[in-house]
């Protein structure tokens, strides 16, 4: 479970990300809504730590991580899906997931290749091709594979459904539903607002860099904050 | 009166009190030296001194040519004391073996270098940046083994020495204002050129390579000239040291020599014009200062020096005063700090279509009954793998054609075939009537193909008005002056697209300060200012809100019906595709699965066993 506290955002003289709360439960997809420069991106990063001038608590699976480094919140179970799925491109596939391995954790199930690609058939097929030749379906499947190997409590997608095709967002929805099973809590930051709520348990919406409503997703499709915000 | 003289920015006010100063310095050395002298005649004299500013001068034009590369247009050359070198043997060859006076030998100086530099610059220029950079150091050693081992020409290990030069040469004082009268015209012309259209080209040419050429920048000729021009003013700043020092010799076009105009232009800043002057000024004093009484430990001392300033203030000395003046706005608390209007990606939300539309020129029509854009068996394989196979497709001109497909269906390869990216495999392209295949990618830019990229790619430091002017001026062809003002050419019709285009705040921001949002927009104001006969599309609306989403697209039709614009897009938004497209070919494994109207496509089954899934039927 990750629980974060009063996070606040300064890049030099502008502040950002202003007081933010966010908790994503274990077994729980909690979606981040909001347009474009909301400060859905900035919240993610600063979470994993990669922003500095990041102020507030993070507290992930008990343990707080708020003074860690980016790679000790890693090891400490939060897992990232950087927007556009960066990989490692000289690297091949295997080599990809290999280089996140981390111990499995507690009791939950042990994320390994083989697990990967269970739910990744295509990825074994390709493992030993450089990840700089994938296609976008592709790459997306490699850096959510990448991620799990890391046995993470909760997973950061960043804008996964960008730039992928109708059938591919679909099994991405899929997939979402079915990594919940598996124990892990997601963080789901999205633009395709269909797609999000249709697999959320709760969304939050974001407008100038703040949380302005949060409420169960099923109510969330049919509410005025989702007109009101996203202009739909 | 005198206050409505001074310019309005501090920045400008800054610069002017710096090229008065250094001005006044220059002009004062022999004053100053002659104090010297006076205050402390056992220790100084100024005919050393004036020297010594001689020398300043001389690397101070050094430096500033080789930051027409390194500043200007990004490029790292290793070569630059080659040139410097071939300029001081040019005057001293003239002079000792030709019996040519030593200013007229410094008049063909230039001319001489720049034939090596253009030369050379060819092969150096076969290969781009790492590899450019080690080709230089390579031309650099032949030349440096060129001078050391012709001894007849040019004697060898010895050099050239025993200069005629005329008596009133000889006075120091002489020297120094000759040297003086030519640096300064050196300089004024290498500035005005850095202020010219031909200027504008090597920033976006430094800012983007790739997209420079997208705009119509024959990127590497631009390269080739400014590496000759550069060589040709190295040249100058060699025959000056011929002059003053009476001698030329291999050493000079060592490749470790290159370190003096790299350091000079670090320390004083490569983001400016005077950086490297100023630079030069400093690296004359700390090496007669420190230099003199450590010998042996300047350089560790000048190599901290260049530590600190590039971690301190990477600026270089230039940027001092304006870092002082942010640390003083940063400490002073109670004032209310006035931070810059930010950009909240809100630019497409305010996007005005019709005012965006009056900004765009009318596309001439092309014969209507061929097609604008006819692609015939285009195939592209990339090692075993087929990209694209055999694809065969017209795009008529007004057409609003929409391009879908599973990821990895080859859409992005047939795009980067089209605009010259890729060379073709086999097939053919034509667009307008002439035969594209394989052309490079800046000469079909010219021929009127634009493209939009899924990643934005515009030019960071540059601001918003710039990225669109210089656009302009790289498409037109304008760019091939190296005279004018760059910055006062088709100011008023950026200004009024990007105003119409929701970006009028922010037109002086460095549009990589841009939200991502906004940035969007100003590809698209780039792409819609060249007035390109076809538009290509990389997912538009990748990014944006719904209403941000239907602004845009309403932009794009009404292009295409008021202004006869074709556009070519691909898409994974299927609202978009199939409210905004008249055609749409979906491509699958690299080939054409189907073309049709959005509704024949929609209903096609293989369409959506691959691509559509089951897609709700909402619209």
């Amino acid at each position: 479970m990750l629980e974060v506290r009063g996070l606040n955002v300064h890049y030099g003289k502008s502040h950002v990300i202003f007081d933010l709360d966010l908790t994503v439960a274990d077994q729980q997809v909690l979606t981040l809504l909001g347009r474009n420069g909301a400060g859905k991106t900035t919240t993610l990063k600063a979470i994993i730590g990669l922003i500095p001038g990041t102020t507030g608590s993070v507290v992930v699976a008990g343990t707080d991580v708020s003074r860690m480094p980016a790679h000790k919140r890693s090891q400490a179970g939060i897992a990232y899906v950087p927007s556009g799925a960066r990989c490692f491109s000289n690297l091949t596939v295997a080599e990809n997931l290999e280089l996140a391995a981390n111990r499995p954790r507690g009791s939950r199930v042990a994320w390994d290749k083989t697990r990967v690609y269970e739910i990744f058939p295509k990825l074994e097929a390709l493992r030993s091709n450089m990840a700089a030749g994938l296609s976008g379906g592709e790459r997306q499947m490699l850096a959510v594979g990448r991620a799990l190997m890391s046995n993470p409590v909760v997973l950061l997608m960043d804008e996964p459904t960008e730039g992928l095709a109708p059938v591919v967002v679909q099994a991405l929805g899929r997939l979402i539903n079915d990594l919940k099973g598996t124990g892990v809590g997601i963080l789901l930051a999205e633009q395709n607002h269909q797609m999000a709520l249709k697999v959320a348990d709760r969304a939050a919406f974001m407008e100038k860099g703040r949380v302005v409503e949060e409420m169960d997703a099923a109510r969330a499709g049919s509410s005025e904050v989702l007109q009101k915000i996203l202009g739909v | 009166m005198l206050a409505s003289l001074l310019p309005g920015t501090r920045a400008a006010r800054v610069r002017l009190a710096l090229v008065a100063g250094l001005g006044l310095l220059a002009l004062l050395v022999p004053v100053l030296a002659g104090l010297h002298e006076n205050v402390d005649p056992d220790n100084a004299s100024a005919r050393f001194d004036m020297i010594l500013g001689t020398e300043a001068i001389v690397l101070g034009l050094w430096a500033v040519s080789f930051n027409l590369m390194l500043g200007y247009t990004g490029m790292v050359s290793f070569a630059h004391a080659a040139y410097y070198g071939v300029g001081a043997y040019s005057v001293a060859i003239l002079n000792t073996k030709f019996h040519m006076p030593v200013l007229l030998a410094l008049l063909l100086a230039p001319f001489i270098t720049g034939i090596f530099g253009l030369v050379t610059g060819v092969f150096a220029l076969r290969a781009v940046r790492l590899y450019f950079s080690l080709l230089t150091l390579a031309i650099s050693q032949l030349l440096f083994v060129v001078a050391l081992e012709w001894y007849d020409f040019t004697g060898g290990d010895n050099g050239v020495h025993n200069l005629k030069i005329p008596d009133n040469l000889l006075n120091a004082q002489n020297l120094y204002f000759i040297v003086l009268a030519v640096a300064v015209v050196c300089l004024a012309l290498m500035y005005l050129l850095t202020r010219s259209p031909f200027g504008a080209a090597l920033l976006t040419i430094r800012e983007n390579r790739q997209r420079a050429s997208s705009v119509g920048l024959n990127v590497k000729a631009y390269e080739l000239a400014v590496f000759t021009i550069a060589s040709a003013f190295a040249g100058v700043a060699g025959g000056l040291y011929a002059i003053y020092d009476q001698q030329a010799y291999p050493q000079l076009l060592y490749w470790t020599s290159n370190a003096q105009p790299v350091v000079i232009a670090l320390l004083g800043g490569i983001g400016s014009f005077l950086g490297p002057i100023v630079g030069a000024v400093i690296f004359t004093y700390l090496s007669t200062t420190i230099g003199k009484s450590a010998p042996f430990q300047f350089d560790i001392v000048l190599g901290a020096i260049v530590l600190a300033v590039v971690l301190i203030a990477p600026g270089g000395f230039i940027s001092i005063p304006s870092l002082f003046a942010r640390l003083r706005s940063r400490f002073r608390r109670g004032e209310v700090e006035q931070a810059p209007e930010e950009s909240a990606g809100e630019a497409m939300a305010s996007l005005k279509v019709g005012s965006a539309i009056a900004a765009t020129t009318q596309v001439a029509v092309v014969r209507s009954e061929v097609a604008l854009l006819k692609i015939e068996g285009l195939s592209k394989s990339f090692g075993g793998l087929k990209a694209v196979r055999d694809v065969n497709l017209k795009v008529r001109q007004g057409d609003l054609h929409a391009i879908i497909g599973p990821n990895g269906a080859g859409k992005s390869t047939l795009f980067n075939l089209i605009t010259g990216l890729l060379k073709p495999t086999s097939g053919s392209i034509t667009f307008a009537g002439h035969d594209i295949t394989g052309k490079a990618d800046y000469s079909i830019a010219k021929a009127g193909i634009g493209r939009a990229f899924q990643i934005t790619n515009i030019f960071p430091k540059l601001s918003v008005r710039q990225n669109v002017q210089y656009s302009m001026l790289a498409f037109r062809g304008i760019t091939r002056r190296p005279f004018g003002f760059a910055e006062r050419i088709f100011r008023e019709e950026a200004d009024q697209l990007l105003e119409s285009v929701g970006l009028g705040p922010f037109v002086d921001l460095p549009a990589g300060q841009l939200s991502h949002g906004d940035q969007r927009a100003l590809e698209l104001a780039i792409s819609i200012a060249l007035g390109s006969k076809l538009l290509l599309l990389d997912e538009p609306t990748a990014g944006m809100s719904p209403y941000e989403t239907e602004k845009a697209m309403e932009l794009v039709r009404r292009l295409a019906t008021e202004r006869g614009l074709t556009l070519l897009f691909c898409e994974h938004d299927m609202s978009v595709v199939f409210n905004t497209a008249h055609t749409v070919t979906v491509m699958n494994q690299g080939s054409v699965l189907v073309e049709g109207t959005p509704a024949e496509v929609r209903s096609n089954p293989d369409v959506q066993r691959v691509y559509l899934g089951e897609l709700e039927t909402s619209a």
